[in-house]
């Protein structure tokens, strides 16, 4: 019997207004990869920055080697062995790869505080090496490297503390392919080596690769931890969801009258995307789908008017609107749902009522002049549609759980009477509940004769809420297809592979 | 039930903290000095606080942005100077006060441009237009200084409106105008929202270029205001005569409870900070202390009012949160 | 990953290479050498190592307080309290020699001001969590208060043969004054730069959770950059009071602001961590040689501030436009 590293249990976390974790059971041996799985929001994240430090559990009881321990803050848990490698960054811009992988402990010279820079980066190559990078420069700076350089930086960041624990939390979110291999090659290494490696994802394909057994959460609890290839692929997913995927997407039949929107051969200017064409009908839910970094978000911008095209046309409802700014594109009925909507959607310092009205003062308030009264009376009504919760229309933005908080934002586009709406994620990092109200929400949309552009890197929510799929990959749309015509697997694949065998 | 409900309500009063404040200082002064409350007292205080509201109250929709005007004073400077080289030539004055009153809008719209079209950080574009505006300021002075304004244009800082002073009248009705711009109007309403998160408001569809400039250039006009306000008053023009105003006015406004970061505070708040930094000079002069240690107290003022928002806004907000 | 460029060797791309250097200098460096070479045309002995070396102990004082101002632009913030400090510590020195306290007492002394009001900053900034801009705001009104009443509001005297020493003695032709100034710039290079301090600087600056990942409270790193800064702002005082051989109280108003452009001008990047102090050095050249420049070429005083103003402002909006182009 192989040697209980780490053992967890009855852990629990919540945050204001959201129980994130709660009772959770968890064990991790020597040797072995244990992955995480369920749906956004089902605790991954939040489990794995309690095991950390990050977070400290409200209640519940981390052991170590069979002692009791709680970690203050994740330097402790470093102590402890436990290191981590995180979905965002945490790289400083400006210093070079050696620099972040030592931050605050560099090698100095004997009797000074002066840093010995080539001691290391001697160091910081034979951890780069290991990972297969030699050809990463360690003096530029790390913000003029793309993204999947800056994940590998960080993993040999991780490596650098020789952890017995190493937690990945959706670490390969933005590799490609042929990285991924090479990540996974040294992840079964480390793992002879006999360290216990925690590996969080929600990517299907991964883990039957890399996973020894898989512990399922969902909706903050622990549902069960099964050997790998002990469950089907449907049983697993149905053990995520918590209920049959047929009953999740309902789709309404429905007629489409006519094209409003139609993007021709358009390429942008920094090389992301190239002539993409598409076609959006009335009443008709279009899907994007595509890895992280395959050009939806800037096709998307593109649309909207954030970034001008370098090529290309795009029409809405008849008229050429390519390279006109946002605030015309709005007025022609054209709304966009950011990817991240902390960010890009919403003033998280204002009220609800504010933040609903925000895209459409001008048209229920043309004089220039707001009356607070009607401004919470709109809020209200979107707030009873769209079951926001709590109802109070001057609650902040940012004390409201993310899935309220999208609601606001897709309240925001429909109080502006936006016909033509592009959803950039639209449930990342939202409840399950939440998620179904916002499939639902899209189906009654589309009834009423809206249409809607769906990008997602969730497959089964793009091929279960869509009519039409566009299959994007490293910038091109290589091929669409009908609802149905392809399965989920076949659609997953052609999203990371092009191909079909 | 309805006592809690009414203490919910004061504690969610933006202002609330900031009153405070002004009671606090207020309370001392009191106890310091027998004539401080004296109605003509609080007149002056008043009439002293006018140039300064005046000044804070249009940067209070630049900061609100999430930006700031560093230039606020010297546009004032620069405005009084050239309004009395005009008057000293001998020009109508009501002309004179409209041809100031668009010099400070060319200054505003110059830094909106700088910060809305080029987009130049705040500080370092109203840092170095304030460098130019003082320096115009010096040219159109050549180096000396006015005496004696004209009759009929000094009681726009000195004059009275039966028991009221003009200056007092002046700065209420641009602070209701503000107001109402800030409270009512979707310009202000698209103020707060790209002070709150300009990435939203770009995704929102919002002319975030125009409304950057609409506020810089509001800034602008009260400071062309405030110049002749303060020329009229000083009865005198003088290329350094905003240089007693400095960041006191950026003060006033974050004492008012305005974060620097954007999107929260307002008028009201700007208004009771200018208060209280008039406040501690006029009890300070009553009780005759060194006026070289009137800074001091405005020092320590504008820490602990700005650390006390800070506080009681977190507090509030985790209040909230544990409601919910 | 790291994609190689095929097209590399062609001319195009050398091209693009030369423009990329160009660009990788700050504005200030290409400023500098454009006035430079407009004023040794048109100003006879502007070159002349007197005129030279004048400049450089007038910008001295400027350059020590510019090295500090660096490391909180780096931090994102700008430190108003520097000109007080220079004002409180030019005083406080000449005040204690004259009464009776030996000079190096006095200078250490007067300097350990500074360094507590840095130190008080930094408490404030990461305690109160004031915003820096306000609570070096209010220091700023602290310390002037100080300074005036002190000096009771006028500048204070006391023979002393030390100012000329620092800024007419000198070692292999350069005034002591300059020495000190160099030296300034070369610790703070080197602690910014060499050691683990650098890069914490550039960790607040950029992104302050690897620093608490790291297991360095932000708090303390916040505190550190402070009290440095309050350190050099001391050394600077000391070295206003030899330039002007007296203590005034209001001889460092203006900076605070004038160090805040240097730093601006030479390269550091009020939003991102980028830059360090050799692009501030090239920063306070701008100013200095501007202003001796003026003076030397007899423009008239009243329209010298005008055009530091827009010099200034010029080379601000070229930067950020030669920036977004990239």
């Amino acid at each position: 019997m192989e040697e209980t590293l780490l053992q967890v249990k009855g852990l629990t976390k919540s945050f204001p207004g959201v129980v994130a974790l709660s009772d959770v059971d968890f064990t991790l041996k020597a040797g072995e990869v244990h992955v995480l799985v369920g749906e956004n929001g089902a605790g991954k994240s939040t489990l794995a920055k309690c095991i950390l430090g990050v977070y400290k559990p409200d209640s519940g009881q981390m052991y170590l080697n069979n002692e009791p321990v709680s970690f203050s803050d994740p330097k402790d848990a470093l102590d402890h062995g436990i290191a981590a490698v995180y979905q965002e960054l945490t790289m400083v811009p400006y210093l070079n790869a050696p620099q972040n992988i030592f931050l605050n402990r560099e090698p100095e010279y004997k009797f000074t505080k002066i840093i010995n820079y080539k001691k290391m980066e001697q160091e910081a190559k034979s951890f780069l090496d290991i990972l297969g990078c030699q050809d990463i420069d360690l003096k530029t700076p790390v913000l003029k490297f793309d993204v999947a350089t800056q994940q590998m930086i960080e993993i040999a960041k991780a490596l650098s503390f020789n952890p017995k624990i190493i937690i990945f939390d959706e670490a390969t979110a933005s590799l490609s392919e042929r990285e991924t291999e090479l990540l996974f090659l040294q992840i079964n290494k480390l793992r002879q080596k006999g360290l216990g490696i925690i590996y969080v994802s929600h990517r299907m394909q991964e883990y039957h690769k890399i996973g020894d057994r898989i512990t399922i959460l969902r909706d903050g609890k622990f549902i069960r931890t099964i050997q790998n290839g002990e469950l089907s692929d449907d049983a697993l997913v149905n053990l995520m969801v918590g209920r049959d995927i047929s009953q999740v997407y309902v789709r309404t039949p429905n007629v489409y009258e006519g094209e409003c929107l139609r993007v021709e051969e358009l390429s942008d200017k920094k090389g992301r995307v190239h002539s993409c064409s598409l076609t959006l009908n009335k009443g008709e839910v279009v899907g994007i789908a595509g890895l992280v970094g395959s050009g939806r978000t800037e096709l998307a911008r593109m649309i909207f008017g954030i970034d001008k095209p370098r090529s290309g046309k795009i029409v809405l409802n008849g008229t050429d609107i390519t390279g006109i700014p946002p605030n015309l594109a709005v007025k022609m009925g054209l709304g966009l749902l950011p990817e991240d909507r902390k960010r890009f959607g919403l003033a998280l310092k204002a009220s609800l009522a504010w933040n609903i009205v925000a895209v459409g003062l001008k048209i229920f308030f043309p004089s220039g002049f707001i009356s607070e009264r009607k401004n919470i009376e709109i809020a209200n009504k979107y707030i009873k549609l769209l079951n926001i919760h709590p109802p109070d229309v001057r609650r902040i933005v940012r004390q409201l759980s993310g899935g309220n908080q999208q609601k606001v934002v897709i309240s925001k586009w429909l109080a502006a009477k936006s016909t033509v709406m592009i959803f950039d994620e639209p449930t990342r990092g939202i409840d399950v509940g939440a998620k179904m109200e916002i499939y639902s929400l899209i189906d009654n949309l589309a009834t009423q004769g809206n249409s809607i552009l769906m990008i997602s890197s969730e497959l089964s929510e793009v091929v279960g809420m869509s009519d039409r799929i566009y299959i994007m990959k490293d910038g091109y749309i290589i091929d669409h297809y009908k609802r149905g015509e392809k399965t989920e697997e076949e659609i997953g694949k052609l999203m990371v592979l092009g191909k079909l065998c | 039930m309805r006592i809690s409900k009414i203490k919910e309500s004061l504690i969610n009063t933006n202002y609330l903290f900031t009153f405070m404040a002004l009671l606090f200082v207020m309370g001392i002064s009191t106890l310091l000095s027998e004539s401080f409350l004296s109605g003509d007292n609080l007149i002056t205080i008043l009439r002293q606080a006018s140039v300064l509201m005046i000044l804070s109250s249009g940067l209070t929709a630049v900061i609100l942005t999430g930006g700031i005007d560093l230039s606020v004073n010297n546009t004032a400077a620069l405005v009084g100077c050239i309004v009395a080289q005009l008057l000293l030539s001998n020009i109508n004055i009501i002309v004179v006060i409209i041809i100031g009153l668009l010099i400070g809008l060319v200054v505003g719209l110059f830094n909106g441009f700088l910060v809305g079209v080029l987009q130049l950080p705040p500080f370092v574009a109203t840092y170095g237009s304030n460098m130019v505006v003082l320096g115009l300021a010096t040219i159109v002075m050549q180096g000396a200084v006015i005496y004696d304004l004209p009759r009929n244009f000094t009681p726009i800082g000195v004059g009275y409106l039966g028991p009221i002073p003009i200056p007092i009248i002046i700065s209420a009705l641009l602070i209701i105008v503000i107001a109402i711009i800030l409270q009512k109007t979707t310009l202000g309403r698209n103020i707060y929202m790209l002070g709150s998160n300009p990435a939203a408001a770009l995704y929102s569809g919002q002319k975030t270029v125009l409304i950057t400039l609409q506020a810089y250039a509001l800034s602008g006009l009260t400071a062309a205001l405030g110049g002749i306000v303060m020329t009229a008053r000083l009865n005198a023009a003088d290329a350094n005569m905003g240089n007693s105003y400095g960041l006191q006015i950026v003060a006033a406004v974050v004492m008012g409870g305005t974060s620097l970061l954007g999107g929260e505070g307002g008028i009201f708040g700007t208004v009771i900070g200018a208060i209280i930094l008039t406040i501690i000079s006029n009890i300070m002069n009553l009780i005759g202390i060194n006026s070289y240690l009137q800074s001091l107290a405005v020092g320590l003022v504008i820490i602990i009012t700005v650390w006390f928002d800070i506080f009681s806004r977190k507090q509030r907000e985790q209040r909230k949160a544990s409601i919910s | 990953m790291l994609r190689q460029l095929s097209f590399s060797d062609s001319p195009k791309y050398k091209l693009i290479k030369l423009s990329n250097v160009l660009k990788s200098f700050p504005p200030a460096v290409w400023i500098d050498l454009l006035l430079i070479l407009i004023f040794s045309i048109r100003i006879n002995n502007f070159l002349s190592v007197s005129n030279l070396m004048s400049i450089l102990t007038q910008l001295t004082p400027l350059l020590i307080i510019s090295c500090g101002q660096t490391l909180i632009v780096l931090i994102q913030g700008t430190d108003l309290s520097l000109g007080a400090s220079l004002n409180l510590i030019s005083v406080l020195w000449i005040l204690l020699m004259k009464n009776g306290t030996p000079l190096i007492l006095a200078m250490i002394l007067a300097i350990s001001t500074a360094v507590l009001a840095g130190f008080l900053n930094g408490v404030i900034v990461s305690k109160l969590k004031l915003p820096i801009f306000i609570a070096t705001l209010g220091m700023a009104n602290i310390l002037n208060s100080i300074a005036l009443t002190i000096s009771n509001g006028s500048s204070i005297y006391f023979q002393e043969e030390i100012y000329r020493k620092v800024t007419k003695g000198n070692f292999l032709g350069i005034p002591f004054i300059v020495w000190v100034g160099i030296a300034c710039v070369l610790i703070t290079f080197l602690i910014l730069e060499k050691t683990r301090f650098g890069a914490r600087v550039r960790s607040l600056g950029g992104n302050p959770e690897a620093l608490t990942l790291a297991g360095f409270k932000t708090d303390r790193a916040t505190i550190e950059i402070f009290t440095l800064t309050g350190l050099l702002a001391g050394i600077a005082g000391i070295m206003l009071a030899c330039r002007i051989e007296s203590g005034n109280p209001i001889a460092g108003n203006g900076f605070e602001f004038n160090s805040v452009a240097a730093v601006l001008l030479g390269g550091t990047s009020m939003r991102e961590g980028r830059g360090g102090v050799i692009g501030t050095i090239f920063g306070v050249l701008l100013i200095q040689v501007l202003k001796n420049g003026l003076v030397m070429a007899n423009i008239s005083s009243i329209y010298q501030s005008a055009i530091i103003g827009a010099v200034v402002l010029f080379a601000i909006i070229i930067d950020a436009i030669v920036r977004r182009s990239q």
